[in-house]
């Protein structure tokens, strides 16, 4: 990649805040997904945006012209859905341009007596999952969307380089790297398997089997991809918001005790791991993790940024002084708010935090009242021209 | 400023594809494994052969998690 002054300007600017150094100005991260695509001065329906290489690129590209970000959680590569699309058997997606959301069935795809053939016979499991989400798939079908999924791979890739090339844009990790994402075992069950209700069940007739898979996925797969990726890193230099990204779901429905068993260990060992390599975690935190502030107390300054949904930053903060928050600027306000409102706002956040601080909405930008642009214009107008 | 353009390599595998018998791509897709996932890496005719086992189980594990 091509590597613009800038771009190294914006890197240590966030590797500086990282590390709770004054930085000159405030950082803004962008939290917005298909909000971009409602919008875009194009009008066009979701149906449309989403099925279409071209205007996805055309409406990050306008969006990123027009607010002028420094990070992008999202770059339109989100939910590719003409993959799904293809397999034909009655799409697992729904697109409402009317209402304006997209939504996916729920699908429960691995029964509760499954945990062992999980953990014993992965490819023969993932096979007859594949198969219930896809029944009675065609071979047409079948290639159709591996051609449409190898096109979709390749976009995701190009609008990370596109960003970063253009208009100097941090990815927030290299998504080249295979174990650059991380996930602690329980959250792929709630969120792709056995889906949240199930899995409440699972915790208590079926722990045992539950904690036996979760065990051997941490130990056979995810520590030795992780430390095989530390090694990679070793005397690289760092070109992204963070080494590492940890996306924490399934935190905000299970109990402290459950939390204690089937989470808390698994993600202990990831941090202490990448905090004693030196390395950087962006945290993404759906719901809220004040009720486990605690567990991260001990954790130095300068390793882990977490951009934040539910809580409280200045409250949150008391708790957590070493740790980076990315977050703050409401949905309540930037949807029903006064631009002056908006940009108090950012005033309060900004003089409260200091340092450690970058401004972030506070939910996945997604739907059409979740902001008005006018709110947004302000907001990036004053953030743009801020200097401390 | 060029935009994002695939559309030749996808093209060229649709047109590889295209080559499978119609009789062949009409079949539903064999639950047994591994005879079910050999199959499906059979048609992959555009990617290199040691290749093709490895990006089945690729696809497979993307489409779970899409």
């Amino acid at each position: 990649m091509n590597l613009s002054q800038e771009y190294h300007d914006n890197l240590q600017r966030v590797r500086d805040c990282t590390n709770f150094k004054h930085v000159d100005r405030i950082i803004h991260l962008s939290n917005f997904y298909t909000w971009k695509i409602l919008d875009s001065d194009r009008h066009v329906k979701l149906s449309e945006a989403m099925t279409s290489y071209e205007t996805l690129e055309l409406i990050q590209r306008e969006f990123q012209e027009k607010y002028k970000f420094d990070v992008h959680m999202d770059l339109n590569t989100r939910n590719l859905i003409l993959p799904s699309q293809a397999m034909g058997t009655g799409s697992h997606i729904m697109i409402d341009d009317v209402n304006e959301s997209i939504n996916f069935y729920d699908h429960v795809l691995m029964g509760q007596d499954e945990y062992p053939d999980y953990k014993n016979h992965r490819a023969e499991m993932n096979w007859k999952m594949f198969n219930r989400k896809y029944p009675n798939l065609d071979k047409r079908h079948f290639l159709d969307a591996f051609i449409k999924q190898q096109e979709a791979s390749a976009f995701s890739g190009y609008m990370g380089r596109m960003m970063v090339e253009d208009y100097a844009c941090l990815g927030v990790y290299d998504t080249d790297v295979a174990g650059g994402s991380v996930q602690v075992p329980f959250e792929r069950f709630p969120k792709y398997y056995r889906g949240i209700k199930e899995i409440s069940f699972d915790m208590r007739r079926k722990k045992s089997d539950m904690l036996d898979c979760l065990d051997y996925i941490q130990e056979n797969e995810i520590i030795p991809g992780l430390k095989k990726t530390l090694a990679e890193m070793e005397g690289k230099e760092q070109l992204y918001m963070a080494d590492f990204m940890i996306a924490m779901l399934a935190h905000g429905t299970i109990s402290q005790k459950q939390w204690d068993i089937f989470y808390w260990p698994y993600l202990k060992e990831y941090l202490d791991l990448i905090v004693a390599a030196g390395k950087t975690v962006v945290i993404y935190l759906e719901n809220s993790i004040m009720r486990f502030a605690e567990y991260f107390q001990d954790y130095p300054k300068g390793h882990i940024i977490m951009i934040l949904e539910l809580d409280d930053l200045v409250e949150l903060r008391k708790k957590l002084p070493n740790i980076c928050f990315a977050g703050g600027m409401t949905a309540a306000l930037l949807g029903n708010g006064t631009p002056e409102q908006c940009v108090d706002r950012v005033k309060y956040l900004a003089n409260e935090l200091g340092d450690g601080f970058i401004l972030s909405q506070d939910k996945m930008m997604a739907f059409r009242n979740d902001c008005r642009r006018e709110n947004l214009e302000a907001v990036c107008e004053y953030v743009n021209n801020f200097r401390w | 400023m060029g935009l994002f353009d695939y559309g030749t390599l996808t093209q060229e595998r649709q047109a590889e594809a295209a080559k499978i018998p119609e009789e062949v791509l009409a079949e539903t897709i064999n639950l047994n494994i591994p005879e079910g996932v050999e199959e499906l890496a059979a048609l992959l005719t555009f990617i290199p052969e040691e290749k093709r086992a490895a990006a089945i189980q690729g696809f497979i594990g993307s489409m779970l998690v899409t």
